[in-house]
């Protein structure tokens, strides 16, 4: 009976979810590919004139690219991040909440998130770098930029990882005494 | 919990607790500075005027507006030290953990949308008292906290998967 009414409980919130989770998937992908897209080909000007960046330099189209490809992988890390995401709401709300593909996939979006997170912080750490590359006196040293809401996503995705280990045992001792039932 | 999940969480847990005293020392120490040290803290700042002398009560307001994501924040981190310790333990399938796991997710969902608020209320709070800036309240996108908001929903729902994991698993216990 309990279960019963926490199982609908589970279904319901996991559908609810799935709207903003999805929203957020793709504005947040498409907001981080324009922005790097922008700055590093359809305006030109944003990196040629950058406040860090020697008057006059030109930026080669070779080095452009290797800015979009690293900021790409930085914006599909956590793109896939929400796909995961949106699989597992998909499977709670169907109903498929104590399996096992369901507890590594929640193994899967805690290790996602920490490396997307952990990839951000190193990326905008050799960001300025970068984009000082073609300086006259040499690119700048890169610099650590504390950014809290980094480090809190990597804490919560760690956690999420190790909770679906438990979670994986969990099913194992429910499938034995089910077994014995 | 054994083997490499069980080093993972030794780590995980220092971690935690490096970044839990950090965090509020770092939030403190910048607004403190930046609010609470004098009624011309905020004139060299872009978004403070050269001759303005702000009354205590206006940097104060400033200084509290975020305080509720810091609050929220901390209590997440506290109690995650606490979940932490009970895994280490191998107390991790009780109904203790598992509230406190669902507490966890709650907790960083609150940080995330007060942080988004938070500086937005700011911003807005801030350039009111200066009339070159002055700018109306709009929120504004922050990836960050919206992850941590998101990352906070995931927690509280497996919180909830583990609860009724719990739930099953004692329904047949009960039969055997």
């Amino acid at each position: 009976m309990h279960a019963d009414r926490a199982t609908r409980s589970v279904r319901l919130l996991a559908l609810v979810f799935m709207f903003p989770v999805a929203i957020q998937g793709v504005y947040y992908t498409q907001r981080g590919l324009f922005r790097a897209y922008r700055f590093a080909f359809s305006e030109l000007d944003r990196w040629n004139m950058h406040r860090l960046v020697d008057p006059g330099t030109q930026i080669e189209t070779a080095p452009r690219i290797g800015y979009f490809l690293i900021w790409s992988v930085d914006v599909l890390l956590s793109t896939a991040a929400f796909g995961i995401g949106l699989f597992i709401l998909n499977r709670l709300r169907r109903g498929r909440i104590v399996d096992d593909v369901t507890a590594r996939a929640l193994g899967w979006l805690g290790g996602t998130l920490a490396i997307a997170r952990t990839f951000d912080q190193v990326f905008q750490a050799v960001n300025r770098t970068l984009i000082t590359w073609f300086n006259v006196a040499g690119p700048m040293p890169p610099q650590w930029d504390y950014d809290p809401s980094d480090y809190k996503t990597l804490l919560l995705g760690i956690l999420l990882y190790l909770f679906a280990g438990v979670m994986r045992q969990a099913i194992l001792v429910e499938r034995e005494n089910q077994g014995f039932v | 919990m054994q083997g490499l999940n069980r080093w993972i969480a030794f780590g995980f847990l220092i971690a935690v607790i490096v970044f839990a005293i950090y965090y509020p020392y770092k939030f403190f120490s910048t607004s403190v500075s930046l609010h609470l040290s004098g009624p011309t803290s905020w004139q060299p700042y872009w978004w403070g005027q050269n001759d303005a002398l702000i009354p205590l009560a206006t940097r104060l307001g400033a200084f509290s507006i975020y305080l509720p994501a810091v609050i929220a924040t901390q209590a997440m981190l506290l109690c995650v030290i606490w979940l932490t310790v009970l895994l280490i333990r191998g107390d991790f399938f009780s109904l203790r953990s598992v509230r406190l796991l669902t507490l966890v997710g709650g907790l960083a969902a609150a940080a995330g949308l007060f942080g988004l608020v938070g500086w937005a209320v700011t911003d807005w709070y801030i350039l009111s008292f200066n009339p070159d800036h002055a700018i109306p309240f709009k929120l504004r996108y922050d990836s960050g906290e919206m992850g941590v908001a998101f990352a906070g929903l995931g927690l509280f729902l497996l919180g909830r998967v583990l609860r009724l994991v719990m739930l099953l698993d004692h329904e047949n216990k009960e039969i055997i």
